[in-house]
């Protein structure tokens, strides 16, 4: 049961570390989109590891089934599948020096972020946490939603709805290739 | 049970890659997509306190999370789609001018 566990988990994140990996490097965006949606899935197993089940569940629906369907549409709508890779070939070639100058500057930086955030988790370690049985149930997730975090909860029904103003304002507007 | 430090570990290293994506692409599209990856391992982190903590709290504000990022990808990409359909591109880089 214990080695199962340690499976799936190296299983899971390995799966969503190496499919976000793709997100990034893959030129296509569609291939991104479903890279993305591996990744979802292998997130929500993970969370099933940790006994949120709730959370899984809107992970994978919300997710997988709203916001990637979203991106899809629009890719497909807008036709850009390749577009980052016909850029004009003068400008690629001026700035393609540049550019392999900026993404090392940047890979430096973000392996310092990586190793400031390993630094923390490793001070982490000596802090020892009570695991206690939480399951995330939707009773329990209910409970705490509608009692002690429901301002917050109707805050948050506040901005879907300015989500929803912004697009439909956004999308109303007229506008044309100059 | 696996301790808690493997699942920050991976949400570190989630974080991670999700900001390298938004500092090197060149796509908004993409961009956003690092940036969901960037919430998601966010989301892993708060699950993985909020399980070994005993407190439901994390779970809830990982709720909260999913709900933000539906309407920040709605807008964000509403914005793509009027820029493409404006100016014919998706690079960052060229979108110097508040007035389109």
């Amino acid at each position: 049961m214990n080695h199962l566990e340690i499976v799936l988990f190296y299983v899971f994140s390995l799966t969503a570390i190496a499919s976000s990996m793709i997100v990034v490097t893959n030129r296509k965006p569609a291939y991104g989109v479903l890279a993305l949606a591996l990744a979802m899935l292998a997130l929500s197993a993970l969370f099933i590891l940790l006994k949120a089940y709730f959370v899984a569940v809107i992970q994978v629906l919300i997710y997988a089934g709203a916001i990637l369907v979203l991106f899809l549409f629009v890719i497909m709508l807008l036709g850009i599948n390749n577009l980052e890779s016909s850029e004009d070939s003068w400008r690629k070639a001026e700035l393609a020096s540049r550019i392999k100058i900026r993404r090392a500057i940047n890979l430096v930086l973000v392996i310092s972020l990586l190793a400031e955030l390993l630094i923390v988790i490793s001070a982490l370690r000596d802090v020892g946490f009570s695991r206690q049985n939480l399951a995330g149930t939707v009773e329990a997730i209910g409970e705490a939603l509608f009692t002690q975090y429901l301002l917050p909860f109707e805050l948050v029904s506040g901005i879907l709805l300015i989500g929803i103003f912004g697009v439909v304002n956004l999308a109303q507007k007229e506008v044309g290739p100059k | 049970m696996i301790p808690l430090d493997h699942y920050l570990v991976t949400s570190a290293i989630l974080f991670v890659i999700g900001a390298f994506g938004v500092l090197v692409r060149r796509n908004i599209i993409l961009i956003l997509l690092s940036i969901e990856i960037m919430l998601n391992a966010a989301n892993l982190s708060f699950v993985a306190f909020s399980s070994a903590r005993g407190d439901i709290g994390g779970q809830v504000i990982s709720l909260f999370v999913i709900a933000i990022a539906a309407s920040e990808v709605a807008v964000g990409l509403a914005i793509a789609v009027l820029i493409f359909k404006n100016r014919r591109t998706l690079d960052p880089n060229d979108m110097n001018l508040m007035k389109g």
